[in-house]
């Protein structure tokens, strides 16, 4: 598995095996985790949706 | 060569006349079997991204709504809601397409995957409130998150979950 890690951005984008057994975080490192959402990404970042989301019509929202 | 800022989209829930008039071919097995029966399954909402001019599938994937569970003390669990991106699969054709004839062109497959986490966004803003995406990438697809701001649970998490998650690596994104 870390080999693979090593080797790039694949052609083939995917990800297999949808999981339900979950993660649980240590409680060691519990504060880190939940303290994580003064680190905000936010919509902002999506600079491609603003430069190509023309390209894409929502027909999900036609109900 | 074809560009995917030439392309055409549409985004549609995925229906079984969809499943009926197109065929999908990521070139995983276990992905397009995941596509013929995802009417099958309702814990998750099924999307493609359509190609109006070809009428191909460009990508499949689907959402459900999940938790990140964190020890407390006194073995209490905080549960942290979450979105699951549990499939996101771009079919043969489209894979590796650049956007732009720019030799440092983005790849179609960012593109699509930031219209996703955006819808992420409109789902959690307007409808359920969740911080998290997780996601279980396959190990050739680690550097692609990694790369679009996703970390790596597994120095924080338990080592015992692990065993579960085998072959995939389990990954978070702060919304």
């Amino acid at each position: 598995m870390c080999n693979e890690k090593e080797k790039g951005v694949p052609n083939m984008t995917l990800l297999a095996k949808p999981c339900r057994s979950g993660v649980i975080v240590r409680e060691d490192k519990a504060d880190e985790f939940l303290n994580l959402k003064n680190m905000k990404n936010g919509r902002k970042s999506l600079h491609m949706v603003k430069k190509f989301g023309h390209i894409v019509t929502d027909k999900t929202k036609e109900k | 060569m074809q560009y995917g800022s030439d392309l055409s989209l549409s985004l549609e829930n995925l229906s079984k006349k969809i499943i009926d008039q197109y065929e999908f071919n990521c070139g995983n097995e276990y992905i397009n079997s995941c596509y013929s029966k995802s009417m099958d399954n309702i814990e998750t909402a099924d999307f493609v991204f359509i190609d109006t001019n070809k009428n191909d599938i460009v990508a499949y994937f689907s959402l459900t709504c999940s938790a990140i569970m964190v020890e407390m003390e006194k073995s209490a669990i905080n549960l942290v809601p979450a979105v699951e991106i549990s499939i996101f699969a771009l079919a043969v054709d489209y894979q590796g397409m650049p956007m732009t004839d720019k030799r440092t062109s983005s790849k179609l497959s960012k593109f699509l995957f930031e219209m996703i986490i955006n819808r992420v966004y409109d789902f959690t803003e307007e409808y359920c409130g969740a911080g998290r995406v997780v996601l279980y990438s396959v190990p050739k697809a680690y550097n692609f998150y990694k790369k679009f701001g996703f970390s790596d649970f597994s120095s924080i998490m338990r080592g015992d979950a692990s065993t579960a998650l085998k072959d995939c690596i389990p990954m978070y994104y702060i919304l």
